[in-house]
């Protein structure tokens, strides 16, 4: 498991592992360059958590950065709380939505209808990822 | 409706930023935030960023000398009529701000207090269409006329800058209306002839008239697409003529 076993020591494995089947089942669908919950701060910062990407190296580089860039935007408007920030470049889209202190969902994918999925995916997952991640509720 | 115009120099540095609603954003956490993802983005992928969805508002920026010029506004706002305002915005900055920009560590940010009046004043002409009254109620004749048939539900002249003429319609429709002249703006700049929306036998038709119209018409279901056409170049017509 890589960087899991170094930070997730004590998570129960069997979740972890289908949390990625799934995540990889997920960037099938949705033809989706990469897929990864991603640490924003603390000891996770820049980190991909659970993932599943065509090109590792390249994954975590973007984790790397982008943690940091997304970490205040929940932030950034006091009115409304920012629930996902798309980024619309020509030819794809990246997409990330803060799930738990701390831990985002970052994709980048090709076709934005599959935005929703990826959304949808996060909600029907929450409760799997708050007992997985409990210190980050 | 734009609820802020935000002006950074690429590094970060914010030269200005006004606030048009209540919605209150943190100009220093937003500053960096779009510094930092232009970054990422030309370390990276090599690709410019469209704009930036924040929840339910959206990012648009433009470009300058060593500056980049951001508006906040709602998500389903017209982006063509945004960027125009942008565009103009950075017009006046090259011309009245230029050297100051370039120059910007020997001089005040109160030297820039002027861009207060000048995006307001912006933001206010583009925002409306700039027709008379008098062509206005012309226009209206005719598509009180044109929604007379059977076969037109409803109908609407839009501004290719996305603002509504006649300001009949729901605001779910012309949102639709104007998310289709967005993508067809993002992908051709302005070439669009005519959009046709079908869905379970009824059809959305987007004509554009000429550089500053498109007429907008929902047809009722089951109407055969050949006579709605029809219809609807005849409408353009008249409304070209005036």
């Amino acid at each position: 498991m890589g960087i899991l076993s170094k930070f997730f020591g004590k998570k129960p494995a069997e979740t972890i592992r289908e949390l990625e089947l799934e995540i990889e089942k997920l960037k099938i669908k949705s033809n989706s360059e990469l897929i990864s919950l991603v640490g924003t701060d603390g000891k996770l910062r820049g980190l991909p958590l659970i993932y599943s990407a065509n090109n590792e190296a390249i994954l975590k580089k973007y984790c790397a950065r982008l943690g940091e860039i997304f970490r205040p935007i929940e932030n950034i408007v006091d009115e409304k709380i920012i629930q996902d920030v798309i980024i619309n470049y020509k030819d794809f889209f990246l997409v990330f939505k803060p799930i738990l202190r701390d831990i985002g969902i970052l994709a980048i994918i090709t076709n934005k209808s599959y935005i929703s999925s990826i959304l949808q995916w996060v909600d029907k997952n929450n409760n799997i990822l708050k007992a997985l991640f409990p210190e980050h509720i | 409706m734009i609820h802020n115009i935000l002006i950074l120099r690429e590094s970060g540095e914010n030269i200005f930023n006004k606030n048009f609603s209540k919605t209150n954003w943190d100009e220093t956490l937003a500053s960096g935030f779009i510094s930092a993802t232009f970054n990422f983005t030309q370390n990276t992928f090599g690709a410019e960023i469209q704009d930036i969805e924040l929840g339910p508002y959206r990012l648009l920026f433009e470009r300058g000398d060593n500056i980049i010029i951001v508006a906040l506004f709602d998500k389903y706002d017209s982006i063509i009529n945004i960027r125009e305002i942008l565009i103009k915005i950075n017009d006046t900055i090259k011309n009245k701000f230029g050297a100051k920009i370039k120059d910007f560590h020997n001089h005040y940010l109160e030297e820039f207090n002027e861009l207060d009046e000048i995006t307001e004043k912006i933001i206010s002409e583009l925002s409306h269409d700039h027709i008379s009254k008098k062509i206005k109620d012309n226009y209206k004749v005719i598509l009180d006329n044109f929604r007379s048939n059977n076969e037109i539900l409803d109908c609407d002249l839009i501004s290719v800058s996305g603002v509504p003429l006649i300001k009949e319609w729901k605001k779910d429709f012309l949102d639709l209306c104007l998310r289709q002249m967005d993508a067809f703006w993002k992908s051709k700049r302005y070439s669009l002839d005519r959009i046709i929306l079908s869905y379970e036998e009824r059809h959305v038709i987007l004509q554009k008239i000429n550089d500053n119209l498109v007429l907008t018409a929902l047809i009722r279901r089951n109407t055969p697409i050949g006579l709605a056409e029809l219809l609807i170049e005849e409408t353009a017509n008249k409304i070209f003529k005036i």
